[in-house]
């Protein structure tokens, strides 16, 4: 049986007395799209910040593409790899942020470039290059000299995902990247990451948007107090769930929409 | 004003000026990187050494600065170590600048996104990188106003070097007061000089904020 192309087995992370994960697998194939659900304060941001590394977990351990994340192998198995090489793992994943984060002092072009030419080593032609070609296709070419603040919070997140393709990542990680948007402005969003996924493009999406869970996700995972309780194809987690605290989150959920 | 009973006294005042000029260029030169240290260690720093950081920046911060300075220019000796009174004075100028100097470059850090950082180590951005190119550059427009109005009370505070032998400005000022009994000729003399130094941080402030508006446009 091949390995997963991404796998989280085990995964645990407190905070003081919190435990905010406690004892999270995840598996994941190449070119799947796995949608996160589950209430505020559930863990799932932390799984995701887990996953890069950008929180490192107490216990357990991520592997993409056969790659252990924040460790060596070998002999070296149990000792924390130093932060630069940390970072070149890291640069491998993209994420997206609920609220953006896009450099407001830089242009949308500068915002998609600075990371390629500083931590790829790509030239500025290269990275401008690349760079087009994502505005292109995030629907946005023509708008390389706006800053942020110029653009609406529907545009930023989609120069926002731009940002993070820009560096070639082999998986991308999605914060609730709909849920600070205008309900308006949530479709183009909704639209860019749909096409991301028909290209084949391995994507863990926490989100409260059932629609993208229903129609563009191969599984749903829900979460609950720092666990996954049940996970499956979306048909069966959300039409049909076996876990109380599941069948509960989504009454909550469609009474409120 | 009557030149001819300032003039015996003008060499001296004006090499108080100059020892005031050079305290002023040294305090803020030393104390500058020391408090950017300071505010990068008390903000990412492993949690003893920011702990130890707070108490020392409040310990030198919650004291009168005339207090800060009799005790190294008298203290110093007591622990075996002869300095001289600019050195003295130097020292202790230096540590309460840079302790209140910490606080106003943490103030500007501390208003930025946190999610900014975030998204520069999600890039896989070193972390000077991220200093220099995304951080910095949104921190120093909040970071300059308090910075150099700090500076300009610094420049103003050296004034108490006089107190520790130190012939700077106001001390060549006092002397020729108490000499002549002409307080009002020296002081507004020494005051002038004190505008005219104070005033150049002025100017340099507003250019800096008008370069950092330019280069970033973060005024729209
Ligand atoms: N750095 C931290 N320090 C302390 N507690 C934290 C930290 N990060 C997260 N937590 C706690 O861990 C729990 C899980 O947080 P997490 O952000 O993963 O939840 P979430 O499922 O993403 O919720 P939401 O839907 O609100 O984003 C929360 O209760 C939060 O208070
Ligand atoms: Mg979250």
């Amino acid at each position: 049986m091949p390995s997963p192309f991404v796998s989280a087995s085990n995964l645990r992370k407190t905070y003081g007395d919190f435990t905010a994960l406690d004892g999270v697998s995840l598996t994941m194939d190449r070119g799947e799209v796995v949608a996160v659900i589950g209430a505020s304060g559930s863990g799932k941001s932390t799984l995701l910040r887990c996953i890069n590394y950008l929180d490192p977990p107490d216990s357990g351990e991520v592997r993409v593409d056969g790659v252990r994340i924040g460790f060596g192998e070998g002999a070296r198995r149990d000792r924390v790899l130093p932060e630069r090489d940390i970072r070149r793992q890291r640069a491998e994943i993209g994420m997206v942020f609920q609220h953006f984060n896009l450099f407001p002092h830089f242009t949308v072009l500068q915002n998609l470039i600075e990371a390629p030419m500083a931590v790829r080593g790509l030239s500025r032609a290269e990275a401008t290059e690349r760079a087009r070609d994502l505005l292109n296709r995030v629907g946005l070419s023509g708008r390389e000299g706006a800053f942020p603040a110029e653009l609406s919070g529907g545009q930023q997140q989609r120069v926002a995902i731009a940002r993070a393709l820009c560096m070639k990542p082999r998986l991308m990680l999605f914060d609730e990247p709909t849920s600070a948007l205008d309900p308006e402005l949530v479709g183009e969003v909704i639209a860019v990451m749909r096409s991301l996924a028909e290209e084949g493009m391995t994507m863990l999406v926490v989100t409260h948007e059932m629609d993208f869970a229903a129609q563009t996700a191969s599984r749903v995972a829900f979460f609950d107090a720092g666990k996954i309780v049940e996970t499956g194809a979306p048909a069966q987690v959300l039409r049909n769930p076996q876990h109380p605290r599941t069948q509960a989150f989504l009454q909550r959920i469609l009474r409120s929409h | 004003m009557d030149y001819a009973l300032i003039a015996p006294y003008l060499p001296d005042l004006l090499s108080g000026f100059w020892i005031t000029v050079q305290l002023s260029v040294i305090t803020l030169v030393l104390a500058t990187p020391i408090a950017t240290a300071i505010a990068l260690g008390r903000d990412l720093g492993p949690r003893p050494l920011a702990r130890a950081l707070a108490v020392l920046v409040n310990a030198v911060r919650l004291l009168p600065a005339l207090i800060v300075l009799y005790f190294v220019f008298y203290g110093g000796p007591q622990l075996g170590l002869r300095m001289k009174p600019m050195t003295a004075a130097t020292i202790g100028l230096v540590a309460m600048g840079a302790a209140y100097m910490s606080e106003d470059i943490r103030g500007g850090f501390s208003a930025l996104d946190r999610g900014q950082f975030a998204a520069c180590r999600a890039l896989g951005l070193p972390f000077g990188h991220a200093l220099r190119r995304v951080l910095l550059p949104q921190a120093l427009p909040l970071i300059v106003p308090p910075y150099m109005t700090r500076a300009i009370i610094m420049v103003k505070g050296t004034s108490l070097a006089s107190m520790v032998s130190v012939a700077d400005l106001t001390a060549e000022a006092t002397r020729a007061s108490s000499i002549t009994y002409q307080p009002y000729v020296f002081v507004l003399l020494a005051g002038v000089l004190y505008l005219a130094l104070s005033g150049v941080l002025v100017a340099f402030q507003a250019w800096v904020e008008r370069h950092l508006r330019l280069r970033y446009r973060l005024a729209r």
